[in-house]
């Protein structure tokens, strides 16, 4: 069925339709063994409309003129039916047409995949005898999207990423297991995002030394201590600590920075910008060139050398604050509603050395990978610390054991006093807020204080 | 029950079985919910959902593909199960692969329609209870939504589940705010058969937000120290899940359970006991690998009775199977809440806990979130920026009381418990 603006229901402020396909598919190898080998379709359509500040939505597989007509009677219902609720009374009236659909290689067939789990499953059982287990994920999915709106958006584009996760459990001296992962992901399938073989046995080679590093891991010392933070912890803290905390619909919730515009929170040698798609003329993991309320996406630069600059937007808070939405509301499921989120979230890189950054460290840590984080309204976070290593004078040390770090965002990042000059985006695991999201985050290397809980 | 999705499930293993699978299951469902959304102590929106869709399980030599795909697609049926059948093929063989035998039950639960007024009425009862008693507390961010999910699991072995639930499902999270400064996010919620009770008294959302007032003001702590937790049932909650986990598939496929050869064998305090609970709103005693479930003990007074794994996993790890539907509960302790809290000299009341996976050993350090400090016995100010550190096995390990009071979650019903010798930073 083709979307058109015939299918709007009357009688509403604002309507939008949205087509959305999905196919994803998961083949977990443990062991050897093919433990999961899954593929997911789904598709569905998805009527929203905006009515004296509030919004009616209903949602179904269906993909005909007969279901969207009903779907938009059932949104105007629930509208209709939240009389007395709602404060603001008017959505952003902009509109694009943006069709969006970049390049990408021919996805592998199964047997191509099975090829590629079975090497990796040699590879490990040749070359790292002291593994008791080890576990290849390949995940792979696709969005497809179209997107009408009474404004006159319309609009279409898709969104697919490819994830290829490494993990590795060894036993230390005591028995109990150590793990560690890596994983590799990139905008299209797992063939953009797959390496040769030279390439792989090398990051395998790496985390099988890592792991190994982790079985004579020694506690971190807790306390506020100097720290260097690895490109995949300054992503989640840009992330989750400043990032979230930078979305509209939080700020309006109360976030710390809606009182925070055009002060200092990070130290001057901190820039931070959600791109939509691209940063120096190279495409990122996610990208996002038009968002599921027909907006086109434009980069948003939170925080501009320590200033905090600006927020992300979808047509209703964009109307609210007076300023232009930004095309960051986007919808996970088709059933989904669309919500505020992050695109590409990086921290800028700066002018330092990585090797000149450690040697001027007497006593703290290198963190390099994290294994999950969380944020307040109050940039208040933690992240919790899966590989780390000791720096004493200047020199890299033994591994640290599985750690937590905290802090407040706009304290910990005004303490920065060096940033890199390399920058690295990975775009694995999902952001979760009501709805999970395909997200990418990064940056350089940052030293700075920050508070680590021991072990 | 819904005698389509039936015809769909079984309709699906005809195709399959013709296809040449040697064994085949499908889950034909529907899942239809209404919810309200609340933004900012209002709500800003209603959604309604229906999704149908059809999972399909095929197994051929002992070779495994499943595949999710949107109900109805009765034309391209035939098309799908080919494709399955094709990815099935260019798996491993792997003999651990099967499907549940002559496993039949039907069950009805809960309310199969959804009170739209009663859901806009409670809401705007907790909103009026806001104002009234707790104003500086904001309900940020909220859903209410009543759902109902029917499914018919069937298979070539003799197996028919169904089931038709409804429940209603909420989710609040609040902040205080005041004179610009703000608490750090709290969140209440759980599933109920009814709305009879105004959410002020359920799941814990009337102190959600007295706390959330609390907490605007925060301190923190001067000096590491050696003390003691209240765990809120909120923050039990991530204790069995950490147990759940560890005598789950993931950790005992990967030889990397701490409790993989300590059946039989006291892993937890004497007080700790925690069951399995087959029924509750919006379950069915149904597994997701297509087994009758039952009420069971996992640890009973601090001994663990069971590991949990699928079938699958028991096959693989020649380990008992035991089915479970995901819902543990801990058995109250005989002291009341606010005597163990006066039995604390130093350490913290923890609202929340923010913290790194633990790892596969146990150890774990993690932000104390929506907490407060406990001096000699009496609750004092909430706390910002507070680690502590330990090892969950040893935790469970030490408990030394668990509450009488309990907050009921719906599927769960957890006390609060008290734990010593944690490392605060």
């Amino acid at each position: 069925m083709e979307l058109n603006s015939n299918l709007f229901p009357a009688g509403v402020t604002y309507a939008e339709f949205r087509k959305h396909r999905i196919t994803s598919s998961t083949m977990t190898m443990l062991d050897g063994n093919l433990v999961a080998n899954d593929t997911t379709r789904s598709q569905g359509l998805n009527c929203r409309v905006f009515r004296d500040g509030v919004w009616g939505c209903a949602a179904s597989p269906t993909l005909t003129s007969n279901n969207a007509e009903r779907l938009g009677k059932i949104a105007k219902d629930n509208v209709i039916s939240l009389a007395g609720f709602g404060k603001t009374k008017r959505v952003a009236d902009v509109h694009s047409h943006v069709e969006t659909h970049l390049p990408r290689k021919a996805p592998w067939s199964t047997g191509q995949k099975m090829d590629f789990l079975e090497t990796l499953h040699a590879i490990s059982e040749k070359k790292y005898p002291k593994l008791v287990s080890s576990t290849f994920v390949l995940m792979e999915e696709l969005h497809e999207k179209e997107v009408v709106t009474t404004t006159g958006s319309r609009t279409s584009a898709d969104m697919a990423r490819g994830t290829i996760y490494l993990v590795q459990t060894v036993l230390n001296a005591n028995g109990e297991p150590i793990r560690l992962a890596d994983p590799i992901s990139g905008r299209g399938s797992i063939s953009d995002v797959s390496l040769t073989r030279a390439e792989l046995e090398k990051r395998l080679d790496l985390l099988y030394k890592r792991v190994l590093d982790k079985t004579e891991a020694v506690p971190a010392h807790a306390g506020l201590v100097d720290c260097i933070l690895g490109p995949d912890v300054t992503g989640i803290l840009a992330h989750e600590a400043m990032g979230h905390p930078c979305e509209a619909d939080l700020v309006e919730g109360g976030a710390v920075t809606a009182g925070l515009v055009g002060q200092q929170v990070a130290s001057e040698m901190i820039t931070m910008v959600d791109f939509a798609h691209s940063y120096n003329g190279k495409t990122l993991p996610v990208p996002v060139f038009v968002d599921d309320e027909g907006v086109e996406a434009k980069d948003v630069t939170m925080v501009d050398k320590g200033i905090l600059k600006g927020f992300l937007h979808n047509r209703e808070t964009a109307e609210t604050m007076g300023q232009a939405p930004t095309g960051n509301a986007r919808s996970y499921m088709f059933e989904d509603e669309p919500l505020i989120r992050m695109r590409n979230t990086l921290i800028l890189p700066g002018e330092a050395k990585l090797e000149d950054m450690i040697a001027d460290v007497e006593d703290g840590y290198l963190l390099l990978k994290t294994s999950n984080g969380q944020a307040d309204t109050t940039t208040e976070f933690m992240f919790g610390i899966s590989l780390g290593y000791e720096i004493k004078n200047g020199k890299l040390g033994s591994a640290i054991k599985d750690t937590t770090v905290s802090g407040t965002a706009i304290e910990m990042l005004k303490t920065v006093t060096a940033v890199s000059d390399d920058l690295s985006v990975e775009a694995s695991g999902y952001c979760g807020k009501k709805q999970r999201m395909v997200v990418s985050m990064g940056g350089p290397a940052l030293r700075s204080k920050i508070n680590i809980g021991g072990a | 029950m819904n005698a389509d999705l039936q015809a769909h499930a079984e309709t699906a293993i005809r195709t399959m079985k013709a296809a040449g699978f040697d064994h085949a299951q499908a889950v034909a469902k529907t899942a239809d919910f209404d919810e309200l959304n609340v933004t900012n102590n209002d709500v800003n929106l209603f959604r309604t959902v229906n999704k149908p869709s059809l999972d399909l399980k095929g197994i051929v030599d002992g070779r495994k593909a499943t595949q999710t795909i949107p109900l109805p697609e009765p034309d391209v049926l035939e098309e799908i199960v080919s494709s399955l059948f094709t990815t099935a093929r260019q798996a491993p063989e792997d003999p651990a692969n099967a499907i549940s035998t002559n496993q039949v039950h039907d069950y009805v639960d809960g309310p199969l329609t959804a009170d739209k007024s009663a859901m806009v009425q409670r809401l705007r009862e907790l909103f009026d209870y806001r104002v009234k008693h707790t104003k500086t507390a904001q309900i940020t961010e909220g859903i209410l939504s009543h759902q109902r999910n029917q499914y018919v699991l069937a298979n070539s072995s003799g197996s028919i589940l169904r089931a038709d639930l409804g429940c209603y499902e909420s989710f609040f999270m609040a902040v205080g705010q005041k004179d610009g400064k703000s608490s750090s996010m709290g969140y209440s919620m759980g599933t109920s058969r009814d709305l009879e009770h105004p959410f002020s008294e359920r799941f814990g959302t009337d102190t959600l937000l007295e706390h959330a007032q609390q907490q605007i003001e925060t301190t923190r702590i001067r000096e590491s120290f050696n003390g003691s937790i209240l765990l809120s049932p909120m923050t039990v909650m991530d204790l069995v899940a950490y147990l759940q986990d560890q005598v789950g598939d993931g950790a005992l496929l990967t030889n990397s359970s701490m409790y993989k050869d300590k059946v039989g064998e006291v892993i937890a305090a004497k007080d700790l006991s925690i069951f399995h609970t087959a029924t509750a709103p919006g379950s069915a005693p149904h597994s997701t690998d297509g087994y009758v479930v039952e009420d069971f003990p996992l640890v009973e007074e601090g001994r663990l009775e069971t590991l949990l794994p699928t079938n699958y996993a028991s096959r693989k790890c020649d380990l008992s199977h035991k089915p479970n539907g995901g819902t543990f509960s801990v058995r109250p302790g005989g002291q009341n809440r606010d005597h163990l809290l006066s039995e604390i000299q130093r350490g913290a009341l923890v609202g929340r806990l923010s913290m790194g996976r633990p790892a596969v050993n146990g150890d774990f350090s993690g932000v104390i979130k929506n907490s407060f400090t406990i001096a000699e016995g009496k609750i004092g100010p909430a706390l910002s920026e507070t680690m502590i550190s330990g090892n969950v096995a040893q935790m469970l390990k030490d408990i030394d009381g668990i509450s009488l009071e309990t907050i009921n979650f719906g599927g769960s019903v957890l006390p609060w418990i008290r734990i010593p010798h944690l490392v605060f930073s």
